[in-house]
Protein backbone atom coordinates (compact mmCIF):
# COMPACT_ATOMS: atom_id res chain seq x y z
CA UNK A 1 0.00 0.00 0.00
CA UNK A 2 2.82 2.61 1.12
CA UNK A 3 5.07 1.09 -2.06
CA UNK A 4 1.62 2.74 -4.31
CA UNK A 5 1.12 5.49 -2.57
CA UNK A 6 4.73 6.70 -2.75
CA UNK A 7 4.96 5.86 -6.97
CA UNK A 8 1.43 7.72 -6.96
CA UNK A 9 3.06 10.78 -4.90
CA UNK A 10 6.21 10.02 -7.50
CA UNK A 11 4.38 10.51 -10.80
CA UNK A 12 2.16 13.80 -8.84
CA UNK A 13 5.57 15.03 -8.34
CA UNK A 14 6.98 15.11 -11.35
CA UNK A 15 3.64 16.29 -13.16
CA UNK A 16 3.75 19.61 -10.96
CA UNK A 17 7.72 20.09 -11.72
CA UNK A 18 6.68 19.96 -15.57
CA UNK A 19 3.83 22.24 -14.90
CA UNK A 20 5.76 24.88 -12.87
CA UNK A 21 8.24 24.50 -15.77
CA UNK A 22 5.96 24.87 -18.65
CA UNK A 23 4.40 28.04 -16.12
CA UNK A 24 7.56 29.46 -15.81
CA UNK A 25 8.59 29.42 -19.61
CA UNK A 26 11.55 31.18 -20.34
CA UNK A 27 10.24 35.00 -22.27
CA UNK A 28 12.87 34.07 -24.44
CA UNK A 29 11.13 30.94 -25.68
CA UNK A 30 7.82 32.66 -26.15
CA UNK A 31 9.16 35.67 -28.07
CA UNK A 32 11.17 33.11 -30.13
CA UNK A 33 7.34 31.34 -31.19
CA UNK A 34 5.85 34.75 -31.85
CA UNK A 35 9.13 35.77 -34.19
CA UNK A 36 8.94 32.64 -35.84
CA UNK A 37 5.02 32.84 -37.06
CA UNK A 38 5.32 36.72 -37.65
CA UNK A 39 8.51 36.03 -40.06
CA UNK A 40 8.55 32.47 -41.75
CA UNK A 41 4.75 33.18 -43.18
CA UNK A 42 6.62 36.02 -45.59
CA UNK A 43 7.88 33.61 -47.44
CA UNK A 44 4.51 31.88 -48.29
CA UNK A 45 2.13 32.85 -51.05
CA UNK A 46 -0.38 36.03 -50.40
CA UNK A 47 -3.70 35.32 -48.48
CA UNK A 48 -5.83 36.73 -51.25
CA UNK A 49 -9.44 35.11 -50.81
CA UNK A 50 -10.56 37.95 -48.73
CA UNK A 51 -14.41 39.32 -47.59
CA UNK A 52 -14.58 43.10 -47.64
CA UNK A 53 -16.57 44.30 -44.43
CA UNK A 54 -19.08 46.92 -44.76
CA UNK A 55 -17.27 49.86 -43.85
CA UNK A 56 -13.94 49.16 -46.09
CA UNK A 57 -16.76 48.31 -48.98
CA UNK A 58 -18.36 51.90 -48.26
CA UNK A 59 -15.00 53.73 -48.14
CA UNK A 60 -14.17 52.24 -51.70
CA UNK A 61 -17.61 52.76 -52.84
CA UNK A 62 -16.82 56.68 -51.87
CA UNK A 63 -13.95 56.32 -54.40
CA UNK A 64 -15.68 55.34 -56.75
CA UNK A 65 -18.84 58.12 -55.95
CA UNK A 66 -15.39 60.65 -56.72
CA UNK A 67 -14.73 58.87 -60.02
CA UNK A 68 -18.14 59.65 -61.31
CA UNK A 69 -18.46 63.32 -60.28
CA UNK A 70 -15.35 63.76 -61.65
CA UNK A 71 -14.31 64.90 -57.67
CA UNK A 72 -11.32 64.99 -56.17
CA UNK A 73 -10.45 63.21 -52.60
CA UNK A 74 -8.30 64.69 -49.83
CA UNK A 75 -6.00 62.56 -47.75
CA UNK A 76 -4.64 63.09 -44.53
CA UNK A 77 -1.33 60.80 -44.42
CA UNK A 78 -0.33 61.30 -40.76
CA UNK A 79 0.95 58.02 -39.93
CA UNK A 80 4.85 57.87 -38.99
CA UNK A 81 7.43 54.96 -39.02
CA UNK A 82 6.30 53.10 -36.13
CA UNK A 83 2.42 52.50 -37.81
CA UNK A 84 4.07 52.38 -41.59
CA UNK A 85 3.06 48.65 -41.94
CA UNK A 86 -0.86 49.01 -41.01
CA UNK A 87 -0.97 52.18 -43.03
CA UNK A 88 1.24 52.61 -45.54
CA UNK A 89 -0.55 49.56 -47.58
CA UNK A 90 -4.14 51.32 -46.82
CA UNK A 91 -2.69 54.58 -47.97
CA UNK A 92 -1.05 53.21 -51.10
CA UNK A 93 -4.25 50.75 -52.11
CA UNK A 94 -6.45 54.09 -51.61
CA UNK A 95 -4.27 56.19 -54.16
CA UNK A 96 -3.92 53.27 -56.72
CA UNK A 97 -8.35 53.31 -56.80
CA UNK A 98 -8.02 57.45 -57.73
CA UNK A 99 -5.38 57.37 -59.87
CA UNK A 100 -6.87 53.91 -61.51
CA UNK A 101 -10.24 55.91 -61.53
CA UNK A 102 -8.80 59.14 -62.72
CA UNK A 103 -9.69 60.67 -59.06
CA UNK A 104 -7.31 63.56 -58.52
CA UNK A 105 -5.80 63.53 -54.84
CA UNK A 106 -4.75 66.06 -52.45
CA UNK A 107 -2.39 65.25 -49.59
CA UNK A 108 -2.08 66.92 -46.05
CA UNK A 109 -0.16 66.07 -43.15
CA UNK A 110 -0.32 67.00 -39.30
CA UNK A 111 2.45 64.80 -38.27
CA UNK A 112 5.93 65.27 -38.87
CA UNK A 113 8.02 62.76 -38.74
CA UNK A 114 5.35 61.31 -41.72
CA UNK A 115 5.94 64.00 -43.92
CA UNK A 116 8.69 62.32 -46.41
CA UNK A 117 6.72 58.62 -46.07
CA UNK A 118 3.64 60.71 -47.65
CA UNK A 119 5.45 62.46 -50.40
CA UNK A 120 7.29 59.43 -51.26
CA UNK A 121 4.10 57.09 -51.13
CA UNK A 122 2.24 59.71 -53.70
CA UNK A 123 5.19 59.77 -55.82
CA UNK A 124 5.78 55.82 -55.87
CA UNK A 125 2.05 55.51 -56.98
CA UNK A 126 1.76 58.13 -59.53
CA UNK A 127 5.06 56.93 -60.82
CA UNK A 128 2.76 53.37 -61.70
CA UNK A 129 -0.05 55.53 -63.40
CA UNK A 130 1.78 58.11 -64.91
CA UNK A 131 0.23 60.87 -62.90
CA UNK A 132 1.80 64.02 -63.26
CA UNK A 133 2.37 66.14 -60.03
CA UNK A 134 0.30 69.29 -60.19
CA UNK A 135 -2.23 67.72 -62.44
CA UNK A 136 -3.37 64.56 -61.04
CA UNK A 137 -2.06 65.21 -57.64
CA UNK A 138 -0.65 67.96 -55.26
CA UNK A 139 0.88 67.36 -51.87
CA UNK A 140 0.76 70.44 -49.00
CA UNK A 141 3.18 68.96 -46.72
CA UNK A 142 3.08 69.55 -42.74
CA UNK A 143 1.53 72.19 -40.94
CA UNK A 144 1.03 72.59 -37.30
CA UNK A 145 -2.10 73.42 -35.51
CA UNK A 146 -4.55 70.91 -37.02
CA UNK A 147 -7.29 72.67 -35.72
CA UNK A 148 -6.83 75.66 -37.02
CA UNK A 149 -5.87 74.56 -40.34
CA UNK A 150 -9.27 72.17 -39.89
CA UNK A 151 -10.98 75.25 -39.62
CA UNK A 152 -9.29 77.22 -42.32
CA UNK A 153 -9.26 74.57 -44.44
CA UNK A 154 -13.23 74.35 -44.24
CA UNK A 155 -13.18 78.01 -45.33
CA UNK A 156 -10.39 78.44 -48.03
CA UNK A 157 -7.23 76.07 -47.73
CA UNK A 158 -5.33 78.76 -49.10
CA UNK A 159 -5.40 80.58 -46.10
CA UNK A 160 -3.60 78.26 -44.24
CA UNK A 161 -1.60 76.98 -47.21
CA UNK A 162 0.11 78.98 -49.40
CA UNK A 163 2.70 76.77 -50.68
CA UNK A 164 3.07 73.50 -51.65
CA UNK A 165 5.68 70.97 -49.75
CA UNK A 166 8.11 71.60 -52.51
CA UNK A 167 7.52 75.27 -52.28
CA UNK A 168 5.44 76.22 -55.04
CA UNK A 169 2.63 78.73 -54.75
CA UNK A 170 -0.83 76.76 -54.77
CA UNK A 171 -1.88 79.69 -57.15
CA UNK A 172 0.28 77.92 -59.64
CA UNK A 173 -0.65 74.79 -59.80
CA UNK A 174 -3.25 74.20 -62.26
CA UNK A 175 -5.26 71.06 -60.67
CA UNK A 176 -6.29 73.48 -58.13
CA UNK A 177 -8.15 75.90 -60.00
CA UNK A 178 -11.59 75.58 -58.75
CA UNK A 179 -10.41 73.83 -55.48
CA UNK A 180 -11.45 75.84 -52.29
CA UNK A 181 -12.27 73.81 -49.36
CA UNK A 182 -14.05 70.77 -48.19
CA UNK A 183 -17.35 70.94 -50.16
CA UNK A 184 -15.13 70.55 -52.95
CA UNK A 185 -13.96 67.24 -52.15
CA UNK A 186 -15.84 63.95 -52.61
CA UNK A 187 -14.06 62.02 -49.78
CA UNK A 188 -11.60 63.06 -47.30
CA UNK A 189 -9.55 60.57 -45.65
CA UNK A 190 -7.61 60.70 -42.14
CA UNK A 191 -4.46 57.68 -41.94
CA UNK A 192 -3.33 57.91 -38.73
CA UNK A 193 -2.21 55.83 -35.72
CA UNK A 194 -3.35 58.77 -33.35
CA UNK A 195 -5.56 60.89 -32.32
CA UNK A 196 -5.66 62.55 -35.42
CA UNK A 197 -8.78 61.33 -36.94
CA UNK A 198 -11.20 62.49 -33.72
CA UNK A 199 -9.79 65.81 -34.01
CA UNK A 200 -10.92 66.06 -37.98
CA UNK A 201 -14.95 64.97 -36.92
CA UNK A 202 -14.53 68.03 -34.11
CA UNK A 203 -13.11 70.53 -36.20
CA UNK A 204 -14.15 69.58 -39.65
CA UNK A 205 -17.14 66.90 -40.26
CA UNK A 206 -18.67 68.45 -37.43
CA UNK A 207 -19.01 71.92 -38.79
CA UNK A 208 -18.56 71.88 -42.42
CA UNK A 209 -20.04 68.02 -42.85
CA UNK A 210 -18.30 66.27 -45.72
CA UNK A 211 -17.63 62.62 -46.32
CA UNK A 212 -15.31 61.56 -43.79
CA UNK A 213 -13.37 57.81 -43.49
CA UNK A 214 -10.97 56.95 -41.13
CA UNK A 215 -7.86 54.53 -41.58
CA UNK A 216 -6.57 53.58 -38.23
CA UNK A 217 -4.47 50.87 -36.65
CA UNK A 218 -6.40 47.41 -35.58
CA UNK A 219 -5.87 48.30 -31.91
CA UNK A 220 -6.97 51.51 -32.14
CA UNK A 221 -9.96 50.92 -34.75
CA UNK A 222 -12.71 50.06 -31.97
CA UNK A 223 -12.40 53.81 -30.73
CA UNK A 224 -14.18 54.90 -33.93
CA UNK A 225 -17.16 53.01 -34.54
CA UNK A 226 -19.60 55.35 -32.37
CA UNK A 227 -18.64 57.99 -35.14
CA UNK A 228 -19.53 55.42 -37.89
CA UNK A 229 -22.89 55.05 -36.05
CA UNK A 230 -23.79 58.73 -35.58
CA UNK A 231 -23.13 59.24 -38.93
CA UNK A 232 -20.12 61.13 -38.91
CA UNK A 233 -17.51 58.77 -40.44
CA UNK A 234 -18.91 57.28 -43.90
CA UNK A 235 -16.00 54.30 -43.70
CA UNK A 236 -13.51 52.76 -41.27
CA UNK A 237 -10.45 50.77 -42.36
CA UNK A 238 -8.68 49.70 -39.58
CA UNK A 239 -5.59 47.38 -39.82
CA UNK A 240 -3.48 45.24 -42.32
CA UNK A 241 -6.88 43.51 -43.25
CA UNK A 242 -8.68 46.41 -44.06
CA UNK A 243 -6.10 47.14 -46.46
CA UNK A 244 -5.90 43.75 -47.32
CA UNK A 245 -10.01 43.82 -48.55
CA UNK A 246 -9.43 47.52 -50.11
CA UNK A 247 -6.53 45.77 -52.46
CA UNK A 248 -8.96 42.47 -52.83
CA UNK A 249 -11.85 45.09 -53.71
CA UNK A 250 -9.01 46.55 -56.28
CA UNK A 251 -7.75 43.30 -57.73
CA UNK A 252 -4.56 44.29 -56.80
CA UNK A 253 -2.05 41.93 -54.58
CA UNK A 254 0.09 44.54 -52.93
CA UNK A 255 1.45 44.25 -48.83
CA UNK A 256 -2.16 43.97 -47.20
CA UNK A 257 -2.44 40.59 -48.90
CA UNK A 258 1.22 39.88 -48.17
CA UNK A 259 1.09 40.79 -44.84
CA UNK A 260 -2.19 38.71 -44.38
CA UNK A 261 -0.49 35.34 -43.47
CA UNK A 262 1.92 36.72 -41.04
CA UNK A 263 -1.06 38.63 -38.96
CA UNK A 264 -3.03 34.90 -39.54
CA UNK A 265 -0.32 33.02 -37.76
CA UNK A 266 0.55 35.89 -35.12
CA UNK A 267 -2.81 35.49 -34.26
CA UNK A 268 -3.14 32.10 -34.18
CA UNK A 269 -0.10 31.90 -31.98
CA UNK A 270 -1.26 34.07 -29.47
CA UNK A 271 -4.84 32.44 -29.21
CA UNK A 272 -2.85 29.13 -28.60
CA UNK A 273 -0.60 30.91 -26.04
CA UNK A 274 -3.77 32.10 -24.47
CA UNK A 275 -5.53 28.34 -24.70
CA UNK A 276 -2.25 27.07 -23.49
CA UNK A 277 -1.72 29.59 -20.29
CA UNK A 278 -5.35 29.02 -19.21
CA UNK A 279 -5.33 24.86 -18.95
CA UNK A 280 -2.24 25.36 -17.37
CA UNK A 281 -4.03 27.68 -14.78
CA UNK A 282 -6.47 25.40 -14.34
CA UNK A 283 -3.82 22.40 -13.68
CA UNK A 284 -1.88 24.27 -11.30
CA UNK A 285 -5.25 25.40 -9.54
CA UNK A 286 -6.55 22.00 -9.30
CA UNK A 287 -3.08 20.30 -7.84
CA UNK A 288 -3.39 23.06 -5.32
CA UNK A 289 -6.83 22.22 -4.23
CA UNK A 290 -5.98 18.54 -3.85
CA UNK A 291 -2.77 19.85 -1.23
CA UNK A 292 -5.63 21.71 0.72
CA UNK A 293 -7.53 18.94 0.98
CA UNK A 294 -4.57 16.67 1.92
CA UNK A 295 -3.25 18.92 4.50
CA UNK A 296 -6.77 19.18 5.71
CA UNK B 1 7.58 89.94 -13.23
CA UNK B 2 4.70 88.20 -12.09
CA UNK B 3 2.49 90.22 -13.86
CA UNK B 4 4.42 89.34 -17.47
CA UNK B 5 4.54 85.18 -16.51
CA UNK B 6 0.87 85.04 -14.96
CA UNK B 7 -1.44 87.88 -15.71
CA UNK B 8 -0.35 88.55 -19.52
CA UNK B 9 -0.54 84.48 -20.66
CA UNK B 10 -3.86 84.50 -18.55
CA UNK B 11 -5.37 87.58 -20.19
CA UNK B 12 -4.14 86.14 -23.79
CA UNK B 13 -5.73 82.77 -23.12
CA UNK B 14 -9.00 83.92 -21.96
CA UNK B 15 -9.05 86.84 -24.97
CA UNK B 16 -8.16 83.49 -27.30
CA UNK B 17 -10.20 81.07 -25.60
CA UNK B 18 -13.57 83.40 -26.00
CA UNK B 19 -12.97 84.70 -29.76
CA UNK B 20 -12.30 80.97 -30.55
CA UNK B 21 -15.64 79.44 -29.28
CA UNK B 22 -17.40 82.71 -30.55
CA UNK B 23 -15.85 81.99 -33.98
CA UNK B 24 -17.03 78.10 -33.78
CA UNK B 25 -20.40 78.95 -33.43
CA UNK B 26 -20.95 82.51 -35.21
CA UNK B 27 -18.50 82.65 -38.27
CA UNK B 28 -19.78 86.34 -38.53
CA UNK B 29 -17.84 88.32 -40.80
CA UNK B 30 -16.38 90.71 -39.06
CA UNK B 31 -15.17 87.53 -36.48
CA UNK B 32 -13.71 86.27 -40.25
CA UNK B 33 -11.60 89.07 -41.13
CA UNK B 34 -9.87 88.69 -37.04
CA UNK B 35 -9.88 85.08 -37.30
CA UNK B 36 -7.72 84.79 -40.50
CA UNK B 37 -5.24 87.07 -38.84
CA UNK B 38 -4.91 84.69 -35.54
CA UNK B 39 -4.83 81.57 -37.32
CA UNK B 40 -1.89 82.58 -39.08
CA UNK B 41 -0.24 83.25 -35.40
CA UNK B 42 -1.57 80.31 -33.99
CA UNK B 43 0.32 78.72 -36.84
CA UNK B 44 3.88 80.64 -36.47
CA UNK B 45 3.13 80.15 -32.94
CA UNK B 46 2.45 76.25 -33.12
CA UNK B 47 6.45 76.07 -35.05
CA UNK B 48 8.02 78.72 -32.80
CA UNK B 49 6.92 76.14 -29.75
CA UNK B 50 8.61 73.52 -32.10
CA UNK B 51 11.87 75.69 -32.05
CA UNK B 52 11.51 75.67 -28.30
CA UNK B 53 10.93 72.21 -27.20
CA UNK B 54 13.94 71.15 -29.77
CA UNK B 55 16.51 74.03 -27.87
CA UNK B 56 14.74 72.73 -24.60
CA UNK B 57 15.91 68.96 -26.01
CA UNK B 58 19.32 69.85 -26.72
CA UNK B 59 19.82 71.63 -23.80
CA UNK B 60 18.83 68.99 -21.48
CA UNK B 61 20.72 66.37 -23.20
CA UNK B 62 23.70 68.41 -23.42
CA UNK B 63 23.67 69.24 -19.78
CA UNK B 64 23.15 65.16 -19.63
CA UNK B 65 26.25 64.17 -21.80
CA UNK B 66 28.50 66.02 -19.71
CA UNK B 67 27.31 64.51 -16.48
CA UNK B 68 30.27 61.98 -15.86
CA UNK B 69 28.63 60.04 -13.00
CA UNK B 70 25.86 59.18 -15.39
CA UNK B 71 26.33 55.74 -16.90
CA UNK B 72 23.60 56.73 -19.55
CA UNK B 73 25.27 59.98 -20.60
CA UNK B 74 26.52 58.07 -24.01
CA UNK B 75 22.91 57.53 -25.10
CA UNK B 76 22.62 61.32 -24.24
CA UNK B 77 25.53 62.73 -26.74
CA UNK B 78 24.42 60.08 -29.36
CA UNK B 79 20.87 61.54 -29.33
CA UNK B 80 22.78 65.13 -29.87
CA UNK B 81 25.42 63.64 -32.07
CA UNK B 82 21.88 62.36 -34.46
CA UNK B 83 20.09 65.94 -33.70
CA UNK B 84 22.64 68.07 -35.10
CA UNK B 85 23.97 65.59 -37.96
CA UNK B 86 20.53 65.37 -39.09
CA UNK B 87 19.85 69.03 -39.15
CA UNK B 88 23.49 70.15 -40.90
CA UNK B 89 22.51 67.55 -43.43
CA UNK B 90 19.12 68.51 -44.00
CA UNK B 91 20.54 72.19 -44.66
CA UNK B 92 23.09 71.33 -46.60
CA UNK B 93 21.15 68.21 -49.12
CA UNK B 94 17.61 69.80 -48.16
CA UNK B 95 14.75 67.44 -47.36
CA UNK B 96 13.61 66.65 -50.83
CA UNK B 97 13.40 63.02 -52.67
CA UNK B 98 16.42 61.95 -53.34
CA UNK B 99 18.33 63.88 -50.90
CA UNK B 100 20.58 62.41 -48.67
CA UNK B 101 18.35 63.62 -45.56
CA UNK B 102 15.49 61.97 -46.81
CA UNK B 103 17.48 58.70 -47.83
CA UNK B 104 18.69 58.45 -43.92
CA UNK B 105 15.10 59.50 -42.79
CA UNK B 106 13.95 56.18 -45.01
CA UNK B 107 16.41 53.93 -44.04
CA UNK B 108 17.73 54.56 -40.63
CA UNK B 109 14.55 56.27 -39.12
CA UNK B 110 11.44 53.80 -40.37
CA UNK B 111 13.55 50.64 -39.92
CA UNK B 112 14.61 51.84 -36.17
CA UNK B 113 10.90 53.51 -35.52
CA UNK B 114 9.12 49.89 -36.82
CA UNK B 115 11.17 48.07 -35.07
CA UNK B 116 10.07 50.14 -31.49
CA UNK B 117 6.37 49.50 -32.39
CA UNK B 118 6.83 45.71 -33.39
CA UNK B 119 8.31 44.86 -29.71
CA UNK B 120 4.46 45.06 -28.99
CA UNK B 121 3.09 41.93 -30.27
CA UNK B 122 6.25 40.07 -27.99
CA UNK B 123 4.86 41.81 -25.35
CA UNK B 124 1.34 41.02 -26.26
CA UNK B 125 2.03 37.13 -26.88
CA UNK B 126 4.24 37.09 -23.74
CA UNK B 127 0.88 39.20 -21.47
CA UNK B 128 -1.33 36.39 -23.35
CA UNK B 129 0.48 33.37 -21.76
CA UNK B 130 1.25 34.71 -18.67
CA UNK B 131 -2.01 37.09 -17.71
CA UNK B 132 -4.86 36.42 -19.84
CA UNK B 133 -6.58 34.01 -17.39
CA UNK B 134 -9.97 33.63 -16.98
CA UNK B 135 -10.73 33.89 -13.31
CA UNK B 136 -14.35 35.30 -13.02
CA UNK B 137 -16.89 35.37 -15.52
CA UNK B 138 -16.50 39.07 -16.91
CA UNK B 139 -12.58 37.71 -16.98
CA UNK B 140 -14.22 34.92 -19.42
CA UNK B 141 -16.19 37.42 -21.59
CA UNK B 142 -13.15 39.40 -22.11
CA UNK B 143 -11.48 36.48 -23.46
CA UNK B 144 -14.16 35.12 -24.88
CA UNK B 145 -14.51 38.67 -26.86
CA UNK B 146 -10.72 38.54 -27.55
CA UNK B 147 -10.64 35.60 -28.83
CA UNK B 148 -13.80 36.16 -31.68
CA UNK B 149 -12.37 39.19 -32.44
CA UNK B 150 -8.69 38.39 -33.00
CA UNK B 151 -10.14 35.60 -34.92
CA UNK B 152 -12.17 38.22 -37.34
CA UNK B 153 -8.89 39.94 -37.99
CA UNK B 154 -7.83 36.75 -40.04
CA UNK B 155 -9.09 35.30 -43.11
CA UNK B 156 -8.84 32.17 -41.17
CA UNK B 157 -11.55 33.24 -38.55
CA UNK B 158 -14.51 32.82 -42.09
CA UNK B 159 -13.16 30.15 -42.36
CA UNK B 160 -13.43 28.34 -39.40
CA UNK B 161 -17.15 29.66 -38.82
CA UNK B 162 -19.10 32.15 -41.18
CA UNK B 163 -20.46 33.42 -38.14
CA UNK B 164 -17.12 34.77 -36.82
CA UNK B 165 -16.90 38.03 -38.57
CA UNK B 166 -20.81 38.56 -37.75
CA UNK B 167 -20.05 38.12 -33.87
CA UNK B 168 -17.23 40.25 -33.98
CA UNK B 169 -18.59 42.97 -35.67
CA UNK B 170 -21.91 42.82 -32.92
CA UNK B 171 -19.20 43.06 -30.76
CA UNK B 172 -17.59 46.10 -32.27
CA UNK B 173 -21.24 47.57 -33.22
CA UNK B 174 -22.78 47.26 -29.55
CA UNK B 175 -21.20 46.22 -26.67
CA UNK B 176 -17.78 48.43 -27.57
CA UNK B 177 -19.92 51.67 -29.22
CA UNK B 178 -21.82 51.57 -25.35
CA UNK B 179 -18.95 51.46 -24.04
CA UNK B 180 -16.71 53.79 -25.73
CA UNK B 181 -20.16 56.36 -25.89
CA UNK B 182 -19.64 56.53 -21.96
CA UNK B 183 -16.39 57.15 -21.66
CA UNK B 184 -16.02 59.28 -24.63
CA UNK B 185 -18.84 61.18 -22.95
CA UNK B 186 -16.90 61.32 -19.90
CA UNK B 187 -14.02 62.55 -21.33
CA UNK B 188 -15.51 65.23 -23.06
CA UNK B 189 -17.31 66.31 -20.11
CA UNK B 190 -13.80 66.40 -18.66
CA UNK B 191 -12.16 68.18 -21.07
CA UNK B 192 -15.10 71.40 -21.14
CA UNK B 193 -14.44 71.39 -17.68
CA UNK B 194 -10.47 71.89 -17.58
CA UNK B 195 -10.37 74.05 -21.02
CA UNK B 196 -13.05 76.48 -19.09
CA UNK B 197 -11.23 76.37 -15.77
CA UNK B 198 -7.77 77.00 -17.83
CA UNK B 199 -9.76 79.83 -19.94
CA UNK B 200 -11.24 81.69 -16.73
CA UNK B 201 -8.07 81.07 -15.06
CA UNK B 202 -9.26 79.07 -12.29
CA UNK B 203 -6.70 76.40 -12.97
CA UNK B 204 -3.12 78.65 -13.48
CA UNK B 205 -0.87 75.97 -13.04
CA UNK B 206 -0.48 75.61 -16.77
CA UNK B 207 0.94 79.29 -17.25
CA UNK B 208 4.72 80.04 -16.87
CA UNK B 209 6.64 79.00 -13.41
CA UNK B 210 4.18 76.57 -12.65
CA UNK B 211 5.68 74.01 -10.15
CA UNK B 212 8.64 76.23 -9.22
Amino acid sequence: MSIENNKDNNSSNKNKRWLYTILNLDKRIVYICIFLAIALPFFLNPVVDIKSTKWVKSSYDLVEEAAQKRKPILIGFDYDPATLAELQPMAMAIIRHAFSKNVKVVGINFLLNGTSLAADTLEKVAKEYDKKYGEDYVFFGFLPQISVVLLNFGEDFRKSYKKDYYGKDLNEIPMLKGLQNFDDFHAVFCLSGTGLPSTYIVYGVDRFKFNYIAGVTAVSAADYYPYLQSGQMKGLLGGMKAAAEYEGLLGKISDGMRGMASQSWGHITIIAFIIIGNILFYVKKRYEDEDKEKKL
Amino acid sequence: MLFLKKTVPFLITLGMGIFTFMYYFMPHKMMKIIWEDVSDWAIIIGGGAMAVGAISMIRTYYRKSLNKDDPNRWYSLITLICTIGMTLIGFITGIGGESLFNDLFINVMIPLESTMFSLLAFYIASAAFRSFRLKSFSAGLLLVAAIIVMLAQIPLGENINENIPAISSWIMDCPNVAARRAILMGISIGSVATALKIILGIDKSVFSGAGK
